[in-house]
């Protein structure tokens, strides 16, 4: 005897329902307006068929306000896993058209074991945020639901990958989730988050501000520094994420997809020398260097809007996934303040703890002198480079395209920070001040008794230390080489690296200084 | 997409050789295909009021220095049209020159400091009208 027809017919009605979220109209509504829905975003997060759900007919317990009539369908979050790139992911997709996406036990609950799995079996993890906050009438248990959340958020950091979408409203206690995560990627326009909005700030203190310069994609990409990615739409998120993805191991203990099979070429690329301008005080923009360092010049800029005096991102040298640093020197003269110092410091960490090797390009001439960033820790925040560079035991190869000064020429990860190889090209000025302060200290008497002697002092420093054989003489760098030979040495450094093991005492972790 | 060149029977063929995904489309980031756009935003407009950094009000059509330094050069003159993007002066900062540009179309209207002089952060440098 087959199975019983009704049983087959009761899952497929149970299913249709759960499909339908808050109503089909409801889901058409929002297509309609140009946003996916819940299950869209899932749809085309994964390959094709490859969607396994978990908890699809999961309930709420919830009996107050009259509760206990409603019917949740999947209790607001789809959750499941399935496949990007020929990996398996977990993902979780808040349905605003049930419930507003609110988050009640359920929710929290669902949320939290499909993290729990993702653990256990090492995939990252991708959430969809689109939620109207808590459930109000579900009260402290939906307050407890999202300290659930924030628990597994950290418990899973450094383990597996986790990427944020915030896609629609994320507001309040809710924000914090997401800023637990490895990267935030936000919708313009349709999405928005904030700890407290703009009326509860005239409120609480009478200051009158607008959504946009509180909440919005663009305050979070340049000023708040608290997103990485800013998506056009739903799909171009999706998008940015499957990329993003691409340059990701599926957990701590597995290397990023690196294309090995791909032959070594150590062909001179002379294009990169065109790239240097003749007057050493012009600036470079730096993302032509990467663009022709990186395979088919394809980098994946990471906060591109955000502290643009340094340039963070992923790309493949001759197969090998790398996450690069590199001062900007057409911006800010690529002096690195308080923001780049952050920057930089989060990118690096993500990238020892997810063993993908660091390349370093350095052309700055100092940390940034001011009032502001004196008194905004500068000290503090630029000792977080100092320290992620100083932690990261994933190889780290360091290029000194043209200027290195000072505390900053060490924060740009030096031979004396742990770097394995350091390159210099004949343009590097590695030295421990520039010279007009140095002879100014040096030959203070000299300058004071016959200030005309000043410039040939300058001259004559300069011709020394301006250089990198000052420092390629003190064995501080590996070799001096042409631009043009760059791609080439650093695809064979990168090779010659790959297999670095190196062990520290053990302890929780360091105190970086936050 | 690499060329390849291979011999049979000393008759020499030269091959294009190009990577394909799953669904037979070329990767991304080769040669031909679009490369992966990302998305680059503006910062939203700020209702606090700007701290007077200098004596010139920076209003419409101000371009101010990003950073604090010596003007090395004016690049413009007083009523020379400019489009958008033109280098209007250079200032130097950290043993680098940062080069200043119009951030829209306009006509050189004041030039409010001179090569040599020291600028603040946010100093209006040239108006624009």
């Amino acid at each position: 005897m087959p199975i019983k027809k009704e049983l087959i017919e009761e899952l497929e009605a149970r299913r249709e329902k759960v499909l339908a979220g808050g109503g089909k109209d409801k889901l058409e509504a929002r297509r309609k307006k140009g946003l996916m829905t819940a299950r869209d975003r899932l749809d085309n997060l994964f390959q094709e068929g490859t969607f396994m759900e978990f908890g699809m007919h999961a309930q709420h317990a919830c009996h107050n306000f009259g509760m206990e009539k409603k019917e949740l369908p999947a209790d607001g979050v789809v959750s499941g896993t399935g496949y990007v790139g020929n990996r398996p992911v977990a993902a979780y997709s808040e349905d605003f058209t049930v419930a507003g996406g609110s988050l009640g036990a359920m929710h929290a609950q669902k949320i939290c074991d499909i993290m729990d799995y993702a653990q256990q079996s090492g995939m990252p993890v991708v959430c969809f945020n689109d939620s109207g906050g808590a459930r109000i009438q579900e009260g402290v248990e939906s307050l407890s639901g999202y300290g659930k959340v924030f628990f597994k958020n950290v418990y899973l950091s450094g383990v597996v990958p986790q990427i944020a979408v915030i896609a629609g409203p994320c507001a309040g206690g809710a924000a914090y989730s997401p800023a637990l995560t490895d990267f935030q990627v936000m919708v313009k326009d349709q999405a928005n988050m904030f700890i407290t909005g703009p009326e509860v700030i005239f409120a609480a203190t009478g200051q009158k501000c607008t959504m946009a310069e509180v909440g919005s994609a663009a305050a979070h990409a340049t000023i708040s520094g608290n997103i990485h990615f800013v998506a056009d739409n739903d799909a171009h998120a999706v998008a940015i994420v499957r990329k993003l993805l691409s340059f990701l191991p599926s957990n701590n203990i597995m290397d990023p997809p690196h294309d090995l099979a791909r032959p070594l070429v150590l062909d001179d690329d002379p294009g990169m020398d065109d790239l240097v301008p003749e007057d050493g005080k012009n600036p470079i923009n730096v993302k032509d260097v990467i663009g022709r360092l990186v395979d088919d010049a394809d980098f994946l800029e990471v906060q591109m809007d955000f502290a643009k005096n340094i340039v963070v991102g992923f790309g493949r040298i001759q197969g090998v996934v790398v996450g690069i640093i590199a001062n900007q020197s057409a911006v800010k003269a690529g002096a690195i303040d308080i923001d780049a110092s952050d920057k930089a410091a989060r990118f690096i960490r993500f990238c020892n703890i997810f063993n993908t090797p660091i390349v370093t390009l350095v052309d700055t001439g100092g940390f940034l002198p001011g009032v502001a960033q004196e008194r905004g820790g500068i000290i503090r925040h630029g000792a977080k480079m100092l320290f992620s560079y100083g932690a990261a035991t994933v190889p780290k190869i360091t290029i000194i395209l043209r200027k290195a000064y000072g505390g900053a020429y060490l924060a740009m990860c030096s031979q004396d920070l742990g770097a394995d190889l350091v390159f210099a090209w004949p343009t590097a000025e590695i030295a421990v001040m520039g010279a007009e302060g140095a002879v100014k200290i040096l030959y203070k008497r000299e300058i004071e008794k016959d200030p005309s002697c000043e410039a040939k002092l300058i001259a004559d420093y300069r011709a020394k230390f301006a250089s990198p054989y000052q420092a390629a003489g003190k064995g501080l760098i590996t070799d001096v080489i042409r631009p043009a030979q760059t791609r080439a040495m650093v695809a064979m450094a990168l090779r010659n690296t790959l297999s670095k093991r190196e062990t520290r005492p053990p302890k929780k972790h360091g105190n970086i200084p936050l | 997409m690499k060329k390849l060149r291979i011999t049979v029977d000393g008759k020499v063929f030269d091959v294009v050789v190009e990577t394909l995904d799953e669904q037979g489309r070329p990767t991304v980031g080769q040669p031909g295909v679009p490369a992966f756009q990302q998305t680059s935003i503006a910062p939203p407009p700020s209702s606090a009021p700007k701290p007077a950094a200098s004596a010139v009000p920076a209003g419409a059509g101000a371009v101010t220095s990003p950073l604090a330094g010596r003007v090395v050069s004016i690049d413009c003159q007083v009523g020379q049209k400019v489009a958008s993007g033109t280098q209007l002066a250079t200032v130097e900062a950290m043993k680098m020159n940062t080069f200043v540009y119009a951030e829209h179309d306009g006509t050189v209207a004041t030039i409010h400091v001179a090569p040599a002089d020291v600028v603040e952060e946010g100093q209006v440098l040239v108006t624009l009208s």
